[in-house]
């Protein structure tokens, strides 16, 4: 491409500079980021009891409060829609939905079911049971358990039906009743703003 | 596609070059790494919700289809080669949509570090993507002029295999839009959810891949035919219009606004095109007067050389044979020398 015509490229080795230039790039892209985006720590410290907000708007919208010495991963943070964070061996991630119809708010427990079998095949929900957090909103919550790890999952539709909050908290087996007191804090600190206007 | 609009064929002499072979090689590897990122990213949807995930592909074949068509219609005088266009599009639903689930990881994750996960959530995606999809995309156009050096001669021609690399994207993600849409809605009805993504991603698809690719590529094309020197310039103001196109749609912005952002960037590559296209008829019938005049081109042949239906018509006025077979194979020979002086 140095050339000024496509025709005086053949024969000679300016395709493979050109090429080098092109794999050079892609590999920057491609490896590059994640290189360094993994040099950087992720780990960010958050305020026991400072509330975070999920959602897109103040109507759709929740807010849950972390436990002492959690930290937000924010690389797989996005606060309208996925909070990930950590305490120790837990793994607690707050997962925005939006409910497509009202109908579908009682298969959002076999739906949770099925969307971690996306991340782990081995992935199992308990029977849920009825839990209430301290505002008052009404939730589903049970037992999860997948290959070494166990802990906890809620659901707690929003109030107008069109959105839903997931909490899953895990950890390794010997962590599991960490795991599941880490997601009945958020589920118990659970609070819909729309719900309380 | 007839047998007159059959595409410009590398030569025997491109295929035998071994820098050439070394460039079809590693695309072909490109794609193949490509691929198998998207796989692994998404082989698990395809075991919990299989009856989604095939309807997931089979939403994307209309565009798909109707998009080769379009695109490759769009080139003038004749389409461009089908093993080329179709290269390009592979590359775009390959090697570039895999090569982006990690280069934007990378970057959307230092985003988050660097700014904030609230700056991150609004500004990540729009400082993200235009950067590394649109350089992964137009690799492939650039790929495309080192594979095979005559296919991609100037401006348009690199619009085209732009505009395809970013309909092979689009397609791609489009599909992996719509299984990630499963578990955003809560794996409620996974048929629904993907029928919904199909939807809103069909409605902006005017404004999307393809013509923010088609502009990149467009400078390409003036590298593939006025030299780094003299294409450079031209070729980063269509890289960097592509990845504007880019930013604009990808920029938080209200929900209606989209309908704006897409009816931009239609407007900008349809100009953008609809500008190269009259140039190059003009050089295309300035060159066809020019053979003319030198006795090259039979004046009566002329009139029916310069589109695919008064090709067509010409080739019909005789019976299928020896005939009609020299018709084309002249129309071909006299094309390829019309497009050689037409391209830039």
């Amino acid at each position: 491409m140095t050339s000024g015509h496509p025709d005086s490229e053949y024969g000679s080795t300016r395709p493979l500079r050109w090429l080098l230039v092109v794999v050079t790039v892609i590999a920057v892209l491609s490896v590059g980021w994640p290189a360094v985006s993994r040099a950087v720590s992720d780990n960010q410290p958050l305020a026991a009891g400072q509330p975070l907000t999920i959602g897109p708007d103040s109507a759709h919208s929740a807010t849950f409060a972390p436990g002492q010495n959690w930290v937000v991963r924010s690389a797989e943070t996005n606060p309208v829609l996925h909070w990930s964070l950590s305490d120790g061996p837990v793994d607690v991630t707050v997962v925005y939905v939006m409910v497509i119809s009202p109908s579908q708010l009682g298969r959002l427990w076999p739906g949770l079911q099925s969307g971690l079998r996306l991340g782990d095949a081995s992935a199992r929900l308990g029977r849920p049971a009825g839990f209430t957090s301290a505002a008052g909103s009404k939730g589903l919550t049970g037992t999860l358990t997948a290959n070494g790890r166990a802990g906890q999952a809620a659901i707690f539709p929003g109030p107008d039906g069109t959105f839903a909050v997931e909490i899953v908290s895990v950890a390794p087996v010997q962590d599991g009743a960490a795991a599941r007191v880490a997601a009945a804090l958020v589920a118990r600190s659970l609070r819909f703003p729309a719900a309380a206007q | 596609m007839t047998a007159a609009s059959a595409p410009a064929s590398p030569t025997p002499t491109t295929q035998a070059n071994w820098a050439v072979r070394w460039v079809r090689i590693t695309a072909a590897l490109l794609c193949v790494v490509g691929a198998g990122l998207l796989a692994w990213a998404f082989h698990r949807a395809l075991a919990v919700y299989p009856a989604a995930t095939v309807l997931a592909a089979v939403l994307q074949l209309p565009l798909a289809i109707v998009g080769w068509w379009l695109l490759r219609l769009a080139r003038p005088l004749r389409a461009p080669a089908r093993t080329w266009s179709a290269a390009a599009m592979i590359w775009g639903a390959t090697a570039a949509t895999g090569c982006a689930l990690s280069a934007n990881q990378g970057l959307t994750g230092l985003w988050a570090k660097g700014t904030g996960v609230a700056f991150a959530g609004n500004w990540s995606a729009a400082l993200t993507a235009p950067l590394n999809e649109e350089l992964l995309k137009v690799a492939g156009v650039v790929l495309i002029v080192l594979a095979a050096p005559r296919v991609i001669r100037g401006p348009l021609d690199g619009m085209i295999y732009g505009a395809l690399a970013g309909l092979g994207f689009q397609v791609m993600e489009n599909f992996t839009y719509a299984l990630n849409n499963i578990p955003l809605t809560g794996s409620t009805n996974p048929g629904e959810a993907v029928v919904i993504s199909t939807i809103v991603r069909g409605l902006t698809s005017l404004g999307s891949h393809w013509a923010m690719t088609a502009a990149a590529g467009a400078g390409v094309g003036y590298l593939a035919a006025r030299g780094l020197r003299d294409g450079a310039p031209r070729a980063a103001a269509c890289l960097a219009a592509a990845m504007a196109m880019h930013l604009l749609f990808d920029a938080p912005a209200p929900g209606a606004a989209i309908v704006l952002k897409v009816a931009i960037n239609f407007v900008v590559v349809l100009v953008f095109y609809l500008k190269l296209q009259r140039r190059y008829r003009a050089r295309a019938r300035a060159s066809l007067a020019r053979h003319v005049a030198a006795g090259a081109v039979p004046a009566v042949e002329a009139p029916a050389l310069l589109t695919r239906s008064s090709r067509r018509r010409r080739q019909r006025l005789v019976p299928p044979g020896p005939v009609r077979d020299e018709i084309v194979s002249r129309q071909l020979a006299d094309l390829a020398a019309i497009e050689r002086e037409a391209a830039d």
